[in-house]
Order: structure tokens, then C-alpha cells, then sequence
């Protein structure tokens, strides 16, 4: 069911510079899409047309059919978490959440009713007398996202809201936020820069570049077949070379770099194409020299706890390959072979652009 | 770590030129002759009671802060709409305004003072009050307008449009969640625009008129006619008073945060 549509919407800060031009977006209900992108990409820009603080040039916002395009953000009804969590720090944890629910006028005892199942939703239960200023950033951003949710909002919107965390606190409430996405069965966006963070939480990613859609579909999706080299890079395919496409045999396209031939699973390209190559480290293997791959030396080695971090000096320059060893099987000045699974190859034709 | 000698010798002495003058002031107010000396002789507080007792100091002192205080509050409820659309909004002209509110912080006080008089009384005929409260307001609104700024560009604007996400329309986040986070900013201010109008000369001078006279230039009046301990009672007193406001705001606020905010 399509449940939140933007449709051409051309919207920016500055006049005749639009940061979105025609920009569609369709959000099912009950979904947890991800806004994912470099900075400056439109991300935070599309949250804050959806929020209503920005008000589209052109184009529509509509939510369940209805236009939402021209509707203050203050009669949406969506509930906003920021990075910063922007929690009114005058105000205890108990009537911050309970804001939104001051607005719409409710009465005392109903007030206090969701106040209080909003914030063991989040467990914060006892917390409630303190300032904003008493508790951790961790808490801050429970609270935050309890307000958020107290108002039953149509929509959840939240800009980044795990950045300010330190790496631990983050993935326990990565974990937390999905339970309670799902839990409550609200629609949420999340705008995000960091891809894994994206494919833990979404249901749907939007890979954003420069105000467009690079590409979007599934975690798994983007995370296996990048569409192109910008959301391969994005997604972690950082070994990059030329290539140009030799044949085709079966479902096999056979690529030739310098002197090294490669299998990998085929795109419907001629033979002749040049093609740009992306390998993510982790598709990467290493062995005693022989046979087909990418020949190479260890230039170093750097243990990453349960990996080791191989950087190879080959003829298609360095590459960085990881493999899931506690201790290093080859060191530096070791002649190799790299090798890929056919089918973890990203290979696209090459462009200009590109 | 301890602060080196050299460091001490300059801080004493810094300390001697800063306080020197009021501890003669002080010391002078308590002396029996007729006219100022230093050192006086002899201990009375004869000066205290005569200046207490003077009609045209406990009037102008009325006035003063009356003044002082319906000026203030008049350049704040100004002052904050002012400043709040300043920092928030970008509008055409903006720079120019922003230049604008500092100025008379920048024109001479002689000057703004003679100007409003020429307004005043040139181009509308206000009775002596009332341009003293309207030449104060605008002696006292870029003050008010630059403090009121810098506390507000301090205040994270996403709090506000969280405020307006729940429900909130933009007047009302303003009032709830704005103005209350502004009060160390908005007392800064009324400290600020207070002294300044307290102490005003040059701009009470010229609007100054029949029956309606500031403190200062009360003193002023007096001091060319007699050089007796009286004035310097007077300051005493007012120092006090100084002190007795700064430490009521210090109780209720904490000057440190409401100063250094």
C-alpha cells in the first residue's frame, strides 16, 4: 500500500539553487525506509520537506491521498528524533513527553497515561523528574524518541538519531529502534550516512547522490548488486580497476585487466565493453601463488580482531583484502593470488561520469 | 600552580587603580568638613542623613529608576521580537539593520542626545517624560537587541522545530520553549539596559527638562554649585544600591551564568 508519495518535488534553500528537482519517493505503510548518502546529497533536505519546515517549490507531499503539500508542520502530526536530540532542556523528562499531548489539549489523566507507557516503551521508567541536563546521551535520545512516538504520530521521522552515540550504545539501540518500529507498526524514515547502520534497520533503502535516487530496493539489494559504481563505492566495494570484457561463456562474463583474466557472474555485456570492476575486501581471497587470480605481494598486514586487513600491491594497483583469521597467514613481502567468488564481482560499463 | 610575583605586583596594583578612587569616595563621605578632603577628619554621618532628606535627590532618584525600568522593560519587549527575527530569519536588508542597532552604541551619547532633542521638541512637541522614556528606550535597544542575539544563536533552533513538530504553532513554541531557555539572556540584558540608564548622562542631559531631572544629572547640578560630602554620601549609597541589585540577581539567577551566558 502506498502510503506516503512525494511527487516532483523541487525544493532548496536558496533561490535558483534546488537541492531536490523533481524528486519522487513513494513509502509503503508500516515500512521503515532509510535515506542513506554522503552529506550533502538531499537527505536531511527530503526528512525536512516531509516535516513541513520546508515548503516544496513545485511538486506534491501527499500522505494516505491526502495533500499534505501546503499543511504547517504543526497540524502534521509526524513525530521528529534529531541527531542532537533537541530536547527542551527547562523542561523534565515527563513534560517533554508530554508536550505534544499538552498541544492537543488532552486531558490530565490521559496525559499521564501515555507519558508513562511511552517512556517504559523506551525504559525510562523513574527518570521522569529529571532535567534533559541529568541524564546521558543515551537516555536523551530515548526521550526524545519517546516524545516523539507519545503523539502517535502518522509518520516517524528521524535524522540521524544514533550519530551522537559512542559505537556500543549504538548498536544496542539500533536494535531497540526496530523492536519498537515494528512493535507500534509506525511508518518511519531515517536519514543515515552510515550504510551499515541502513542495513540493519530498513526494510527499503534510498541511496541518494546529489538530490536524485542512485538507487533503491531491499538491504540485501543494494548491499549484492550495486547499481552503480557510486553505490558500489557507497556499499564497500573499494577495490576498483578497468577491465575490458573478453567473452561471454554460460552466465559467465570472462574480463581481462593487464594480463589477468577474471570470471565473474555475467551482466549482458558485448565483449569489447570496458568495464569498471568493484570488489568489496571481504570478496577477496588470498593464496600461495599458482593458478587463475590476481597475482600480487603483501605490502602489510593489520590485525582487526576477528580479521586480518591484507593490503596487496598488484598489477591493477594496491588492493585491500579482509580475511576472517585471527592470525595472519601471509606477511608482508609474500607473493599471493587473489581471488573472487564469480558472483560477489561488481562490473559496470564504463562512462564518462562514472 | 602558583601565580609568579611578578603577576601579583601587576594584579595588586591594577586592583589599587580600579578601587582606589572608591575607597576615598567611601572614606571622604564619613568626614566632618564642609567641603571634600582627603584624608577627612573625624566620623559623622551627618552627610547621609542631609542627602537622604534632599527632595531634589530622593525625586530625581524616583526618577531615575522609574526611568531606568520602564525604559528597560520597554527596550526588551522590543528587543526581543527583534533580536529573535534577526537570528532566525534572512531577510533583504538585514545587514543593514543589523549595523543600524548597533549605531547608537557606536554615535557619541552627546550626539543621539541632541538629536532626540532636536526630534523631540522640533518635530513633536512631548512633554519632558515622556522623551526621556522614549530617548532612554532607544539608547538602551541595541543593547538589549545584542545581548538578547548572542543568548539566542546559542539556542539550538532544532529544539524549536521539535516544539513545532508536537503540535506546537510557531508563536506558541516561541513562548514555551524559546523564552524560557532565553532567561539568562534576557536578565543579562535587563542588568545591562538598567546600569545604562541609570548612569546615562549625555542623552538625560539634553531631554532633562523643567521638574523632571535624572539622579546623575541632579548631581551634576549640584556639584557646580557646592563641594561638600554630600555627593560623595550620595555615591555611597548608590554603590550600595549597585551592590544590594547585583547580589539579589547573583541569589536568584547566579550572576555567572547570567554575565557569562
Amino acid at each position: 500500500m502506498e502510503y506516503l508519495r512525494l511527487a516532483r518535488v523541487t525544493v532548496g534553500y536558496r533561490k535558483g539553487e534546488p537541492i531536490l528537482s523533481d524528486f519522487d519517493l513513494t513509502v509503503r505503510e508500516g515500512e521503515l525506509v532509510s535515506l542513506l548518502g554522503p552529506s550533502g546529497c538531499g537527505k536531511t533536505t527530503t526528512l525536512r520537506t516531509i516535516a513541513g519546515f520546508l515548503f516544496p517549490w513545485s511538486g506534491r507531499v501527499l500522505l494516505k491521498d491526502k495533500d499534505y503539500t501546503r499543511v504547517p508542520p504543526h497540524r502534521r502530526n509526524f513525530g521528529l528524533v534529531y541527531q542532537n536530540y533537541a530536547l527542551f532542556p527547562h523542561l523534565s523528562v515527563f513534560e517533554n513527553v508530554a508536550f505534544g499531548l499538552r498541544m492537543r489539549r488532552l486531558p490530565r489523566e490521559e496525559i499521564r497515561r501515555r507519558v508513562e507507557e511511552a517512556l517504559r516503551l523506551v525504559s525510562l521508567e523513574g527518570l521522569e523528574r529529571r532535567l534533559p541536563g541529568q541524564l546521558s546521551g543515551g537516555q536523551r535520545q530515548r526521550v526524545a524518541l519517546a516524545r516523539a512516538l507519545v503523539i502517535r504520530p502518522e509518520l516517524l521521522l528521524l535524522d540521524e538519531p544514533l550519530s551522537n552515540l559512542d559505537a556500543k550504545l549504538r548498536a544496542g539501540m539500533r536494535t531497540e529502534l526496530k523492536r519498537i518500529q515494528r512493535e507500534l507498526s509506525v511508518t518511519a524514515i531515517y536519514v543515515t550516512h552510515d550504510q551499515s547502520e541502513a542495513m540493519a534497520l530498513s526494510d527499503r533503502v534510498v541511496l541518494m547522490r546529489a538530490g536524485r535516487i542512485e538507487q533503491e530496493g531491499t538491504p540485501a539489494e543494494l548491499y549484492f548488486r550495486p547499481a552503480t559504481p557510486f553505490a558500489a563505492d557507497f556499499m564497500g566495494f573499494t577495490n576498483r580497476f578497468d577491465a575490458v570484457v573478453e567473452a561471454r561463456e554460460g552466465g559467465e562474463l570472462v574480463l581481462r585487466a593487464g594480463r589477468v583474466r577474471l570470471r565473474v557472474r555475467g551482466e549482458d555485456l558485448a565483449p569489447g565493453t570496458e568495464v569498471t570492476v568493484a570488489i568489496r575486501p571481504s570478496s577477496l581471497r588470498l593464496f600461495p601463488p599458482g593458478g587463475e587470480g590476481i597475482p600480487g605481494r603483501v605490502v602489510s598486514h593489520a590485525f582487526q580482531g576477528e580479521s586480518v586487513q591484507y593490503v596487496v600491491e598488484t598489477g591493477l594497483g594496491e588492493l585491500v583484502v579482509v580475511h576472517p583469521e585471527s592470525t595472519p597467514r601471509f606477511s608482508p613481502g609474500d607473493e599471493v593470488v587473489a581471488r573472487a567468488a564469480p558472483d560477489e564481482v561488481a562490473v559496470f560499463p564504463r562512462k564518462e561520469d562514472a | 600552580m602558583r601565580a609568579p610575583r611578578s603577576a601579583l605586583v601587576v594584579l595588586s596594583l591594577s586592583l589599587l587603580f580600579l578601587l582606589g578612587p572608591f575607597v576615598i569616595l567611601f572614606w571622604s563621605s564619613f568626614g566632618t568638613q564642609a567641603s571634600l578632603a582627603f584624608p577627612p577628619e573625624g566620623f559623622t554621618i551627618y552627610w547621609f542623613k542631609k542627602v537622604l532628606g534632599m527632595r531634589m535627590f530622593v525625586d530625581a532618584f524616583r526618577v531615575s529608576v522609574l526611568l531606568a525600568l520602564s525604559s528597560t522593560a520597554a527596550a526588551l519587549v522590543l528587543g526581543i521580537p527583534a533580536a529573535y527575527a534577526l537570528v532566525r530569519f534572512s531577510f533583504p536588508g538585514k545587514s543593514f539593520l543589523e549595523l543600524l542597532f548597533t549605531s547608537p552604541i557606536i554615535v557619541p551619547g552627546l550626539v543621539l542626545g541632541f538629536a532626540l532633542l532636536r526630534f523631540f521638541t522640533a518635530a513633536a512637541r512631548y512633554p519632558v517624560s515622556l522623551r526621556l522614556f522614549l530617548g532612554h528606550m532607544v539608547l538602551l535597544f541595541p543593547y538589549t537587541v545584542r545581548v538578547i542575539s548572542a543568548s539566542l544563536r546559542n539556542f539550538d533552533p532544532t529544539v524549536e522545530e521539535a516544539a513545532v513538530s508536537l503540535g506546537a504553532p510557531r508563536w506558541s513554541a516561541f513562548l514555551r520553549v524559546v523564552l524560557p531557555n532565553l532567561r539568562a539572556g534576557v536578565m543579562a540584558a535587563f542588568i545591562l539596559a538598567f546600569i545604562t540608564s541609570f548612569n546615562n548622562v549625555p542623552v538625560s542631559l539634553f531631554l532633562s527638562g523643567p521638574g523632571v531631572t535624572t539622579l546623575p544629572i541632579q548631581m551634576l547640578t549640584y556639584m557646580e554649585y557646592y563641594y561638600d560630602p554630600t555627593i560623595a554620601a550620595l555615591s555611597t549609597l548608590l554603590i550600595l544600591f549597585t551592590v544590594v541589585i547585583i547580589q539579589l540577581v547573583e541569589k536568584t539567577l547566579g550572576l555567572s551564568t547570567t554575565l557569562g551566558g
